[in-house]
């Protein structure tokens, strides 16, 4: 792992290209199920490769359960998947400990969790107890249940979809829970080609189990590592404090972003960078990750909502560049 | 239900700075605005406060809109028109309060406080005491504070002073600059604000005529009528007779001044527009300024007899000191008096008003002349011994001075000398100069005020409308005009006020011996009060074209024109401004990005081919939008774009990177 880190900093330049040309084909191959969706697909993978968290919020149907089962196997990585409901309990989630009469003690039996991919889906559905289960496991990256603190696997990627907050049978996470995000993505609607390619294609179910694997696990942490070497320049760093900024200083905001929310940006920037090609951010990498990590971590004030006309995104993004 | 403690919690801080802002605003105004008004404005800030609370619900559109029409129409109905001071400021105040309706948009509560610190004004208009200064300036910074705390994010309640501690530092920020102003912006004369004076606003103090009543009126008036500072010695008591207007004609119920309009009355013969009398000084003139408060006639009081005065002021044939415009505002003035004198010893009057009473007046009193004048001795004057023998009967007989004399309507004079004999000063004075009329001597009355009392704290005197005062004048033989006070005739025994008792005799300078230390500690603070006010309108009220002027000297500049005014004013701004930007520059304003310069270059050059740049556009964008309308410098466009995304973002950009791209960008000929 180490003797890896040194290999990526000598050689970036031949590197990059490398991780490009492999991360163009996981996208190509994931797009050959999720019709039309290349854009999304690729903000995805640039949430795991900035090691984090993944939100797909939108309606029932769309697509959000394939992209994710998509993404984890093109990606060779272990699976589970956890329909959340309102009876959903942390148990289920995490394991639990049997009593096993042979070894006369406890067995611990570990739940979903216990995996390298996790499909929470319809996060939104189960009560607040059984979120924050999820929601700390995605924090520590370890699981504490009954006095052991239990490790989880690496890489450990949670994708989670949720319904519009205004759907019927919904608790909204708090902010709180949002910030651990680190993208939020809308997949919408299929355009018109797409729907119709998908009418007239095979199953999507059956495709999803012939899917190739298109990287291997070390090669997936060592993109991980290589995301942290992409430079960010001081005059780019100015932007991303001129939005921060504009965040806590605007009237407009509940609240401005956190620090973490400033990190995450930065960090996606620069998976985007990389999948771009590229060894340093531009504020363009800034510009598209934006919408997808900043807006469900802000909320428009109650003043600002009377008035406001641009939506959160449009505000952000019309910030000058320095 | 919550208490009103966490209402108030729960409340925006920043309404309620404000309307504590607004609170402060308008309460000058419950004193200057009819009641009515008051109490309206009153209901919306409680209204206000309830909707802040949550008691109430803010009212719908329809019904604010509703209630300012009716607003305006009532005052449009109540004073008769929206013009004026008046009208205008209950207009405006109202209409601030009604502003407090609707606050829902970010942009309703900055209009509320623009309004507010713009209503701040109109408290000046009605005084411009140090009261109102001071409540004024806790005003605006309630206001600035409002604002500060209303674009703080922080909303909680005990967080506030914070807020308030940035809302006084503003304030003490901009006072340099408010001093600046007021000693350089250039004054013009004439009333502040060039407002016109209200018709309404009555004439205070002495009026220009006398009738029984009148200054019994002003005994109960405890405000300032002018405050005196000596150069040198102060005079004793007994010889402050503070001149004021002098009444000649005499109707048989009031005494009135001749005046050159009143020609078309009395004829021709009555009305003389004589320069003044001769006189003839016997002492050293004793040098005063006077700081006059306004009462909307033309006098300006001074000691007998004024010798020098302002040259905006004359001296009528009687000796009264007139100013050229009526006092509308705080007037000061120096004027040098001398108080042994001689006035027209020469020659007798020969103006017939001084010897005038109509032919029912007084049938009592003609005779009592004339069973005085039988005890006249041949071998002494017989003008000194007709007045000693009047004032001996005044002093003799059961005459009483009060605050509260009977009415006396029928025949004043005889109802006076003979049935009440209770009276005020004016009643003496009218009949006194009646008496003497009657004895043939010409004789006068001169209203004035007599007194005044020595602050300590700020060694000069006050002179207050409960010292309004008459006397009379006589002319004797070779003594020309002499004052004669029959009042001070009467023994202290048949005063019936107390505080009236030392009025002729205590010296000036010692109070009421009192011997309780917290009387003396009252009247101490009421000293040092009056020296803040007087103190405020020598410097801040009174600073007028004259002493801008003086202080400008003091400056060195010595022959000013508004022009030069204006530049020095500006100059100083700017000067000023140039400071605090050089203070601010050391942290905050960064230097700019040598590579982001050239790049406006480049996009300027754009923007003349109609390709504008938007600030939060990339450089890739801005570039392939250019690229897609013309193909023919999309290469060099692109190259640009990547040249300064190079030098600003690259890791290591090339140190030729930068000279490239201004060379590029200085080769580029859209």
């Amino acid at each position: 792992m180490k003797a890896q880190q040194q290999v990526t900093v000598i050689d970036l330049e031949n590197d990059i290209d490398n991780i490009k040309a492999s991360i163009d084909n996981v996208v190509d191959n994931a797009s050959q199920v999720i019709l039309g969706k290349r854009h999304e697909i690729r903000l995805a993978l640039a949430c795991l490769l900035a090691r984090g968290h993944l939100l797909i919020e939108d309606l029932p149907g769309v697509g959000k359960t394939t992209l994710a089962h998509v993404l984890a196997a093109i990606l060779g990585l272990q699976y589970n998947r956890v329909q959340f409901t309102s009876d959903l309990l942390p148990a289920d989630i995490l394991g639990v400990s049997v009593f096993n009469r042979e070894t006369n003690g406890f067995t611990f039996h570990p739940g979903p969790i216990f995996s390298q991919v996790i499909l929470a889906d319809e996060v939104n559905r189960a009560t607040p107890k059984a979120q924050s289960a999820l929601l700390e496991a995605m924090e520590e990256q370890q699981v504490s249940i009954e006095g052991a603190t239990r490790p989880l696997p690496q890489p450990f990627f949670v994708i989670a979809t949720q319904n519009p907050f205004y759907q019927v049978g919904t608790f909204p996470l708090p902010e709180s829970q949002l910030d651990r995000f680190l993208m939020k993505i809308n997949l919408g609607y299929p355009n018109h080609e797409a729907e119709r390619a998908l009418f007239t294609g095979r199953d999507r179910r059956e495709m999803l189990s012939h899917i190739k694997t298109s990287m291997t696990t070390e090669e997936l942490l060592s993109i991980q590592s290589t995301v942290k070497e992409i430079h960010a320049s001081s005059d780019l760093l100015d932007y991303l404090q001129a939005i921060i900024d504009f965040t806590r200083r605007s009237t407009g905001y509940a609240f401005g972003l956190s620090p973490r929310g400033g990190l995450a940006l930065l960090h996606s920037a620069k998976a985007w960078a990389l999948m771009d090609g590229r060894d340093h951010v531009l504020p363009e990498d800034i510009q598209t990750v934006l919408p997808h990590v900043a807006t469900h971590r802000l909320r428009l004030s109650k003043d600002a909502s009377d008035t406001g006309t641009d939506s959160i995104a449009e505000q952000l993004l019309a910030i000058p560049i320095p | 239900m919550d208490s009103l403690t966490q209402r108030f919690q729960q409340a925006n801080p920043a309404v309620l700075w404000l309307l504590s802002g607004i609170v402060f605003i308008l309460a000058p105004h419950v004193y200057y605005q009819s009641h009515l008004l008051v109490l309206f404005i009153g209901c919306l800030l409680f209204w206000r406060l309830g909707v802040e609370l949550q008691y109430i619900r803010q009212p719908p559109a329809w019904f604010a809109t509703l209630l300012a029409i009716s607003t305006f129409i009532g005052i449009t109905y109540g004073y008769q028109t929206v013009f004026g001071r008046d009208a205008g400021v209950a207009l405006l105040i109202t209409m601030l309060c009604l502003k407090l309706m609707e606050m829902g948009a970010p942009r309703d509560f900055l209009v509320a406080v623009f309004l507010g610190y713009f209503v701040v004004i109109t408290g000046f208009l009605f005084s411009q005491s140090v009261i109102i200064g001071l409540l004024m300036t806790t005003a605006v910074f309630l206001l600035t504070t409002s604002l500060v705390s209303y674009h703080r994010s922080e909303r909680k309640l005990n967080s506030q002073y914070k807020s308030a501690r940035l809302g006084i530092n503003l304030l003490f920020q901009a006072i340099p600059l408010a001093i600046l102003l007021f000693f350089l912006f250039p004054r013009v004369p004439g009333p502040l604000w060039g407002l016109p004076e209200q018709g309404s606003s009555a004439s205070t103090g002495l009026s220009s005529s006398m009738a029984p009543g009148q200054i019994t009126e002003l005994a109960f008036d405890n405000s300032v009528a002018f405050r005196v500072e000596f150069e040198n010695k102060i005079p004793e008591a007994s010889q402050l007779y503070w001149r004021g207007p002098v009444f000649t004609y005499y109707d048989g119920f009031m005494w009135q001044e001749l005046a050159s309009n009143s020609r078309k009355f009395f004829g021709s013969e009555w009305v003389t527009e004589l320069p003044p009398v001769p006189q003839v000084k016997m002492s050293e003139g004793i040098k005063y300024s006077v700081m006059l408060e306004p009462h909307n006639a033309n006098w300006l009081l001074a000691l007998d007899l004024p010798t020098l005065y302002p040259a905006t002021g004359y001296l009528t044939q009687n000796y009264e000191l007139l100013s050229d415009e009526p006092v509308k505002k705080l007037t000061r003035y120096e004027v040098t008096s001398h108080l042994n004198y001689k006035l027209s010893p020469e020659a007798p009057p020969a103006n017939r008003v001084y010897r005038q009473i109509p032919q029912f007046v007084g049938p009592k009193a003609r005779q009592l002349v004339l069973e005085l004048q039988t005890k006249i001795q041949a071998d002494q004057p017989y003008d000194r011994q007709i007045v000693d023998l009047i004032l001996n009967h005044f002093r003799t007989e059961p005459f009483f001075y009060t605050r509260t004399p009977p009415a006396m309507l029928d025949n004043p004079i005889d109802q006076f000398l003979f049935e009440e004999r209770r009276g005020f000063c004016e009643h003496y004075a009218s009949a006194f100069v009646v008496l003497m009329r009657a004895a043939g001597l010409p004789a006068r009355i001169v209203t004035g005020y007599l007194g005044g009392e020595l602050n300590t704290i700020g060694n000069y005197f006050i002179v207050r409308q409960s010292d309004a005062h008459a006397w009379a004048e006589v002319w004797l033989e070779n003594q020309g005009w002499i004052r004669v006070d029959p009042t001070a005739v009467i023994p202290p025994g048949r005063i019936e006020q107390a505080q009236f008792r030392d009025r002729f005799r205590r010296s000036a300078g010692e109070g009421v011996g009192s011997q309780l230390w917290f009387a003396d500690s009252i009247k101490r603070l009421k000293f040092i009060w009056d020296n803040v006010n007087h103190s405020w309108n020598d410097w801040i009220v009174g600073y007028n074209p004259t002493k801008q002027q003086s202080f400008l000297d003091a400056l060195g500049i010595k022959d000013f024109s508004w022009s030069s005014l204006i530049f020095i004013l500006f100059g100083g701004l700017a000067l000023l401004v140039l400071v605090i930007a050089w203070h601010l520059s050391g942290h905050t304003i960064r230097k700019p990005n040598q590579a982001h310069v050239i790049f406006r270059r480049f996009c300027r050059k754009l923007a003349r081919k109609g390709f504008r740049y938007s600030p939060s556009e990339t450089a890739h964008n801005f570039a392939q939008r250019v690229a897609e309308k013309r193909s023919d410098i999309a290469k060099q466009v692109e190259e640009i774009a990547e040249l300064y995304n190079q030098v600003r973002y690259a890791r290591a950009p090339a140190q030729q990177s930068l000279r490239v791209l201004e060379q590029r960008v200085r080769q580029f000929r859209p």
